[in-house]
């Protein structure tokens, strides 16, 4: 028995990847433009060598971890295993460590221009009411384009369903289709133009690609009554100003819906406004990453009780090329602790099932002032979890007059997506200053900073 | 000689084409219309060359002599009679090695360059060890580089580093696997292979560190701060900017400039060394916005913090962030767009346009649109131009929007030159209490 528990220490100790997202695609939505990379996050033995085979789709790595046991408390050894440009494809990723594989899956993009161009890139398994743009050499003859076919994965488009528009571009309602990608033809008076790729079918009710869509963060989606009779209010702005919809994967408005579609699918131009309401602790809308940065956002909160003194704050949207993604703590510049002010912090986190986040207050000198952690939390079941963050905050206890601090804060584990801001109000006029991060930043001492 | 007959190509359309794209492809070096996407290349991007347009040309040849790449447009044509400018993009063969590289544009049948970029490409490779910063004037000036990922004893005897061939004096130890040594002067621009010796074993960083003069664009990251000013304001308000610029890392960053006002500059290049771990703070002197220049593998490191203030008022507000643009922000080619912006008579409305390099080859003008955001409908349309700044200052242009209905807003469309790299906000003043809104834009700015 004895030995038995100490086999299987020694088998706990030589698990050298954490739980969750124990594998990492950078970028997280690779094109065939992109240098693919695998993260491996080892919070044990360190890897010290790894092959890699890739057969077709499908690629396996084999990575072995140097031997001994797991130091304590153990740190992170993330280690990347480069797989270099790749060719359009769905791939399958199976990562062998000794007593584990790590299985994972990505889609990589088809970057290039080619004589076909499709929009958007996704459309759902079963797309009513979805239009999809496509560009080729020969515009068609007139509205009803009769000399034009198309095939999208092996399904013909039904005639009727493909339409000109006078830009020389054809729109047309793609075919139900299984979910995945799919190549794209175009026939045009016996001449054929192939998109390899171009489409991506996904089920609406299966958890999403991360490689697919990407995590648009609205932080604060609300209206209620606050502190000294302020009725705050959230004001969303999303406009599309492509010529071809987008189709999100969920909606985070409060508009009614009584057509299918309704605002996740973006008309070309198209123009959406709205009060938040709902996501007092933020979420994601979930955008096809071939268009989301196209997308514009906008979002403001504003206090309606007192809306002759001012128009209210900016909040950044925030994309995840302006979240962190690998345990540096996010940086807060110059954030007061007056007393005539009230500072909370927020702190957001995807994918990383972490209950805790940390802030840390440190002077301009970098000595430490003090720190919290700070419970997280979020409420969602099934696909819904997807746009949900992780959430916690933290009311900054007040300082001396005109005091100053600079906030780290560390809102998941190494695997987490992350981001932060302060809000600084007022507690006579209620105006609010936000402070967001900027940059990688992280600790100015790492890893120990003087105490006070 | 016959008239020129519309659509037409004829020999005094072409010549005038011909003369014209002469003029319009003359700059020299990197500072004209081709250039290089993404700014700053790694061996691990793939390299587009950007070549403006306004004639059409029938393929191309791409070329590779050592560093140097020839682009030959063949067949070079002008068609129209009003010719329409227009962007053609070249990528470069595979990944591109470390290096310092040339690209050369040429028109079939013509000896003289046409248009000719240099660029860095760093590397983006596993290293051996890490040496920080990157960037050093090659005058030297006293900067500590900082090697990390070799350990020595506490004189680092037995240690030895050359840099580019030379060998590097001060080796001090700094840590359990870090060496402070002293960059050596070098005569000339470019990169340098750093190597190490620990008694027999010998390791080698290709292109580790990149000597500088000038501030070439593919090695330093331009980062826009879109008002540093100090200056009194409308009904009794005083504005003061205040940056913070903060450096969390072990190492000194030596930028290219310096956003101090009141630094003296002695030496040449005039940058700006931040020392490690330690928090820096701006304010005043760039009202049209300020340009510092960071050594790209430091930048993203960096954290920055702007806020404006009306210190008359500091009791009722902290005031307004205001981003700190990196040029990832900047949209490329593509226009800018502000949404949901009120212009409710209780509010002034200002538009503040930026612009940094490389400029436009055609066309200058800028045009600003004002839809209305529940109509759709556009409201107000006016070309407007960006004027050039003085030193370590953007392209800038200012509009105060005209104030609209109650409760109008709109959303503002920037349609600017082919190619332009940009960015531009908008500050909504409340006319009575002096609070301030900014609006930023978020999206690629692609012009519906």
């Amino acid at each position: 028995m004895q030995r038995f528990v100490l086999l299987l220490l020694l088998l706990a100790a030589m698990l050298p990847l954490a739980a969750d997202d124990a594998v990492l695609i950078v970028p997280p939505g690779p094109t065939t433009d992109t240098f693919v990379t695998l993260r491996l996050n080892v919070w044990c033995n360190p890897i010290i060598r790894h092959t890699v085979t890739r057969t077709g789709s499908v690629i396996v790595v084999e990575a072995t971890p140097q031997s001994g046991t797991c130091p304590s408390p153990p740190f992170d050894l993330p280690y990347d295993v480069p797989l270099g440009l790749l060719p359009s494809g769905q791939y399958s990723v199976e990562v062998r460590i000794p007593f584990q594989t790590f299985t994972d899956s990505f889609v990589v993009r088809n970057a290039g221009p080619g004589e076909v161009e499709i929009r958007p890139f996704a459309v759902p398994t079963s797309p009513i009411g979805s239009r999809v743009r496509a560009v080729y050499p020969f515009g068609c003859a007139g509205v009803n384009c009769k000399d034009v076919t198309i095939d999208v994965g092996g399904v013909a488009v039904h005639a009727a369903q493909i339409q000109g528009s006078n830009d020389g571009s054809i729109f047309f309602t793609p075919p139900p289709h299984a979910p995945g990608l799919v190549d794209v033809t175009i026939t045009a008076n016996g001449t054929s133009f192939t998109a390899k790729n171009a489409l991506y079918y996904y089920d609406r009710n299966a958890e999403p690609d991360p490689s697919v869509w990407e995590r648009i963060l609205f932080p604060v989606l609300f209206n209620s009554k606050g502190a000294h009779g302020s009725d705050w209010v959230s004001e969303a702005a999303i406009h599309n100003p492509g010529r071809w919809f987008v189709e999100n994967f969920n909606r985070i408005d409060t508009l009614p819906c009584i057509d299918y579609g309704c605002s996740d699918l973006l008309s070309p131009d198209g123009f959406l406004s709205f009060g938040g309401a709902g996501y007092a602790n933020g979420v994601a809308l979930l955008v096809p990453r071939s268009e989301a940065p196209h997308v514009a956002f906008s979002l403001r909160v504003r206090d309606v009780a007192r809306q002759a003194e001012g128009f209210g704050t900016d909040v950044p949207v925030v994309r995840e090329e302006d979240m962190h993604r690998d345990g540096i703590p996010l940086t807060l510049l110059d954030v007061p602790l007056d007393p005539r002010y009230r500072t909370k912090i927020r702190l957001y986190a995807f994918d990383d099932a972490s209950n805790f986040g940390f802030v840390a207050l440190h002077k301009p000198s970098n000595a430490r002032v003090t720190a919290f952690t700070i419970p997280m939390s979020r409420s969602c079941s099934g696909v819904a979890c997807a746009a949900t963050p992780w959430y916690g905050e933290v009311d900054l206890p007040a300082g001396g007059t005109d005091e100053r601090v600079n906030v780290y804060v560390t809102p998941g584990g190494y695997g987490a997506m992350t981001w932060a801001f302060a809000s600084v109000t007022n507690n006579e006029t209620q105006q609010v200053t936000i402070v967001t991060p900027d940059g990688r930043g992280g600790l100015p001492c790492n890893p120990t900073c003087p105490v006070n | 000689m016959q008239p020129d007959v519309p659509g037409e190509l004829t020999m005094r359309t072409l010549t005038l084409f011909l003369a014209l794209s002469l003029s319009l492809f003359a700059f020299a070096g990197d500072t004209g219309g081709v250039h290089v996407l993404p700014f700053g290349p790694t061996t691990r991007t793939p390299v587009d060359v950007h070549i403006p347009m306004i004639c059409g040309f029938d393929g191309q040849t791409v070329a590779r002599v050592g560093n140097v790449f020839k682009v030959t447009l063949l067949s070079p044509s002008c068609i129209l009679t009003i010719p329409i400018p227009y962007l053609h993009t070249v990528r470069l063969p595979g990944l591109l090695e470390v290096g310092e590289y040339r690209v050369e544009v040429f028109l079939a049948g013509q000896d003289n360059v046409h248009g000719s970029t240099t660029f860095v490409v760093r590397n983006a490779e596993p290293k051996p060890f890490e040496v920080h910063p990157f960037a050093v004037p090659t005058f030297g000036g006293g900067l500590r580089l900082r090697l990390t990922g070799v350990a020595c004893g506490a004189s680092c005897d037995g240690v030895t580093i050359q840099v580019g061939g030379v060998p590097a004096t001060g080796l001090e130890r700094a840590g359990n696997d870090a060496i402070w040594f002293q960059a050596p002067e070098r005569r000339e621009e470019g990169l340098v292979d750093v190597r190490v010796q620990v008694g027999g074993a010998v390791q080698v960083s290709p292109g580790a560190l990149y000597y500088f003069d000038e501030p070439e664009r593919s090695v330093f990251e331009r980062i826009l701060f879109p008002v540093l000013f100090a200056t009194d304001g409308a009904n009794g308000s005083r504005w003061r900017s205040e940056a913070t610029l903060s450096n969390p890392k072990p190492w000194y960053v030596e930028n290219a400039n310096t956003l101090s006002p009141v630094r003296p500059c002695l030496t040449y290049p005039c940058g700006e060394r931040l020392d490690p771990e330690k928090v820096e703070t701006y304010g005043d002197g760039y009202p049209r916005g300020a340009v510092l220049l960071v050594p790209r593998p430091e930048a993203p490191e960096l954290a920055f913090a702007l806020r404006i203030r009306d210190i008359s008022r500091q009791a009722e507000g902290l005031g307004t962030q205001v981003p700190v643009v990196r040029e990832s922000d900047f949209s490329h080619g593509t226009g800018v767009t502000l949404l949901d912006v009120p212009v409710d008579p209780r509010y002034r409305v200002k538009v503040r346009v930026y612009m940094i390099e490389p400029l436009p080859q055609y066309g200058q003008n800028a045009q600003l649109r004002l839809r209305n955001t529940v109509t759709r409908a556009t409201t107000l349309t006016r070309t407007f131009q960006l004027s050039a700044g003085g030193r370590n200052e953007p392209h800038y242009a200012e509009l105060d929007l005209p104030a609209g209905a109650a409760n109008e807003r709109v959303n503002i469309h920037l349609d600017l030159p082919l190619d332009a790299t940009a960015w531009a906000f908008a500050t909504v003043t409340n006319n009575a209490t002096q609070q301030v809104t900014i609006v930023t834009p978020n999206g690629s700015g692609l012009q519906p």
